[in-house]
């Protein structure tokens, strides 16, 4: 029988979020959290079994946003603030549970897990996490790869190739700047893929890219070998479609592993089941109730709000019968794909790494139980993208359809109701944005850095995520005031310009405020098209 | 968020919950009342939750820190921004294949004159389909007409073949004028997919090894297809009637 090849990509990313006008402010915490639940346990679990020698090979993508964050002393100070508190709310709950030894258990571990995150955050990577990603690259175990510069929806602005080729060519040097490396593959956010893509993505030397199942399935062409395998665009830049069905045996809601009633419940918080005297120091002011981290609930049934206790053994017993499940539902899944194509399959499956760890909090086990498991399988292997490339450098040329990994396979979530009035505005700073390169092709010294920041507000206002928080409906009023924002700020510097004036002491107070993409080139929405 | 939740806010903190949450005239709203509606509301979002797909539905925990600021602190910001642009234009976005999302501005000087000039003006927007992406009249397959008023700015489209160019014009029907029609502005032309295999479903229905192929990169190991309108589309145009009840267990 051949092996079928497994391509495990992990997309990490959050919106730029960074408040240093609040001495502390509530949506930091989803990059926090993200740190704490999902970063640093990834790291832990992947230096390990490289110190063990187990081998293994995952794609990492960081977005630019991400490693924005991450890099910022002022968050990294914060971050650190932060899992103090949750430290210093560890050791009530030890004296709280004293009387109850589950939750008292349940208490110690997590008090542990946050003392053992601050002590990997500062003893080894002294603030910088990125730094063990980048060892671990360095080692070959990982593929670091990068995504838009703030993660938009590349379909939603095919009618302005400049900020398309804006937000690819500022990864690219993101990337390198952060990561020192150039990148030879791209994640497409939210797997948003339109046809001529690739085009730009090429004059970046990118060499591949990330899309969803329809991407290849619904191509122009038949596709020879389904997804099992990457296509070739007609430029050469190579395509790996996502497989939706071993994919979705993480993250089906109805079925998916993280759903099994043993494993942790992610809702069920101290900080919204104690009493507020008591859990007000950890949550936000003035009484706003948030999670803490401290969960001491299993899912039990996912239709209920009556939990049963969590038991970690018992978790992580079922933890491994899934890791074995995953990797026999691959190797049936290649005994039947192989009969179909001439190479073994290859399926891509990419996740947001956010889904380990802080959604399921046994996911990084999980992961880790799979690499052991298929380190000693005979029948499954991984392998990146570039390694498969390398196998198979010639692939059949298709020209892949439109798709997105959203609802039903389009744009639709970002798309509705709630949230398409952002449109009118971005895409007109866009054009304003354009037109101010047009005007003012050499500027320098005052007006260059107004121009430069012109162009850091029109791409944050392009990003996925406040589209997606809108049409969520929780917390749209912290989405729909960035947006707002990020227009307001770009109409000022056009309003500004068009005047022939600068606001120094505004242009300086923002800059200092939003200070990602430190180098950026106004220039970079320039070009013909 | 319980019924027990709502009980324990404030009757101000809930005013401004379900202000938030769009409702009105919230002056001649109970406490009892308000509840109500917020648990209405909840319903709906739940609904809508439960019609995202997976991925969807999980990413949104990556943003799930709090269930919801009762008070939020941070609504008092001063960033304005126009409602609309004086430019005149119309941009046409693709949402899927089966719908597009058009929005326009009108500059009003120019509205305005024309006002003037007409005094019974009908506005509408004239949808084109085209064979390929040149928008020449020699390739429009056809084209149907949307009524708009002067107070709309965007309007959702129905696409009606997927696979076909379209493009919007914003415009102008001046009834007293010989029934004289203008044009405003024309927006862009966007592709709907359709893709090799919603053409030759035949193939796809005679070769046995090619439909295994097609559907065990779209299904789950439950046997369940994945939620796209092409797809769909495929598997029916596949189907015979027989096959058509056997499928019935696929969520399409």
């Amino acid at each position: 029988m051949s092996s079928g090849l497994v391509g495990i990509v992990l997309h990490a990313h959050l919106p730029f979020v960074r408040h240093p006008e609040y001495p502390k402010f509530l949506e930091e915490n989803w990059l926090f959290e993200a740190i704490s639940e999902t970063y640093l346990p990834l790291l832990r679990v992947f230096h390990k079994l490289r110190r063990e020698g187990v081998p293994y090979q995952i794609t990492i993508s960081l977005s630019p946003t991400l490693c924005a964050m991450l890099t910022d002393k002022l968050l990294q100070e914060r971050y650190v603030d932060h899992v103090n508190r949750l430290i210093e709310l560890g050791e009530k709950e030890l004296e709280r549970t004293k009387e109850s030894p589950k939750e008292h258990n349940l208490a110690g571990m997590y008090l542990a897990f946050y003392k053992q995150n601050l002590e990997d955050f500062q003893g080894i990577y002294r603030g910088n996490i990125l730094q063990g990603a980048r060892s671990l690259e360095d080692s070959g175990h990982v593929i670091l790869i990068t995504t838009a510069a703030t993660h938009a929806v590349l379909p939603l602005f095919k009618e302005y190739p400049q900020a398309v080729k804006a937000q690819i060519e500022l990864a690219m040097m993101s990337h390198v700047a952060q990561l020192r490396k150039k990148p030879k593959g791209f994640w497409l956010p939210e797997c948003g893929y339109y046809p001529g893509l690739e085009k730009l993505l090429q004059q970046n030397n990118v060499e591949y890219f990330y899309a969803e199942t329809h991407s290849i399935n619904l191509a122009e062409e038949k596709a020879e070998r389904g997804v099992f395998a990457p296509a070739s665009c007609d430029n050469g830049v190579h395509i790996f479609a996502r497989d939706y069905g071993l994919s979705q045996l993480v993250w089906s809601e109805d079925h998916g592993y993280p759903t099994d009633d043993v494993y942790r419940d992610f809702y069920r918080d101290i900080g919204y089941d104690l009493d507020i005297d008591y859990i007000r120091p950890y949550i936000h002011e003035p009484d706003v109730r948030c999670f803490t981290g401290y969960k001491y609930w299993a899912v039990t049934d996912t239709e209920s709000s009556e939990k049963k206790m969590y038991d970690p053994e018992q978790a992580f017993s079922r933890v491994k019968e899934h890791a074995g499940n995953f990797i026999y539902a691959v190797r049936k899944k290649t005994k039947s794909v192989s009969r179909l194509i001439d190479r073994e399959p290859y399926f891509t499956l990419p996740f947001d790494a956010e889904l380990f760890g802080h959604w399921w909090f046994e996911g990084v086990a999980w992961l880790e139980e799979v690499i052991r498991g298929v380190a000693v399988d005979n029948d499954v292997s991984m392998m990146n993208a570039e390694e498969y490339l390398r196998r198979y450098p010639r692939n059949q040329v298709i020209h892949p359809a439109l798709s997105s990994w959203g609802n039903k396979g389009y744009s639709s979530v970002w798309v509705d109701g709630s949230n398409d009035w952002i449109y009118r505005h971005v895409h007109t700073s866009i054009k304003r944005m354009i037109e101010l390169v047009g005007r003012f092709p050499d500027e320098t010294s005052l007006k260059e850095r107004f121009l430069q920041h012109a162009a850091r507000e029109v791409l944050l206002s392009m990003a996925s995520d406040w589209p997606f928080i809108i049409s969520n409906g929780t917390g749209v009023s912290y989405a729909e005031r960035r947006m707002k924002e990020h227009i307001h700020n770009f109409n000022l510097v056009y309003e500004n310009m068009c005047r022939n004036s600068v606001n120094t002491e505004w242009l300086t107070r923002t800059e200092k405020k939003t200070n990602i993409f430190p180098d950026i080139d106004y220039r970079v929405f320039g070009g013909d098209f | 968020m319980s019924k027990e939740w709502y009980q324990s806010l404030s009757f101000e903190e809930l005013c401004c919950l379900a202000r938030k949450k769009g409702v009105r005239h919230i002056d001649e709203f109970s406490r009892k009342d308000l509840i109500e509606v917020l648990e209405e509301i909840q319903e709906e979002e739940l609904t809508d939750h439960r019609q995202r797909n997976d991925i969807m539905r999980q990413k949104r925990t990556k943003f799930d820190i709090f269930r919801e600021r009762a008070f939020d602190g941070d609504t008092e910001y001063d960033f304005e921004i126009p409602e609309l642009y004086t430019h005149t234009q119309i941009t046409l976005m693709l949402r899927d294949p089966f719908w597009a999302f058009a929005y326009w501005n009108i500059n009003r000087i120019d509205l305005n004159k024309l006002k003037e000039q007409y005094s019974d003006l009908e506005l509408f927007l004239r949808v084109y389909e085209f064979s390929n992406d040149t928008d020449s009249v020699d390739h429009v397959l056809s084209n149907f007409d949307i009524p708009i008023q002067e107070s709309d700015t965007s309007w959702y489209i129905n696409l009606p073949v997927p696979g076909r160019w379209y493009q919007v014009e914003l415009l102008c029907d001046c009834m007293d004028a010989d029934e004289k029609i203008l044009k405003i502005v024309r927006s862009n032309l966007v592709e709907s997919p359709g893709g090799y295999w919603l053409n030759h479903t035949d193939e796809l229905r005679n070769n046995a090894d090619e439909m295994e192929l097609f559907l065990a990169g779209i299904t789950d190991t439950s046997g369940i297809i994945t939620d796209n309108p092409l797809v769909k589309m495929i598997i029916e145009g596949t189907q015979t009637k027989k096959d058509q009840k056997e499928y019935k267990g696929y969520s399409l």
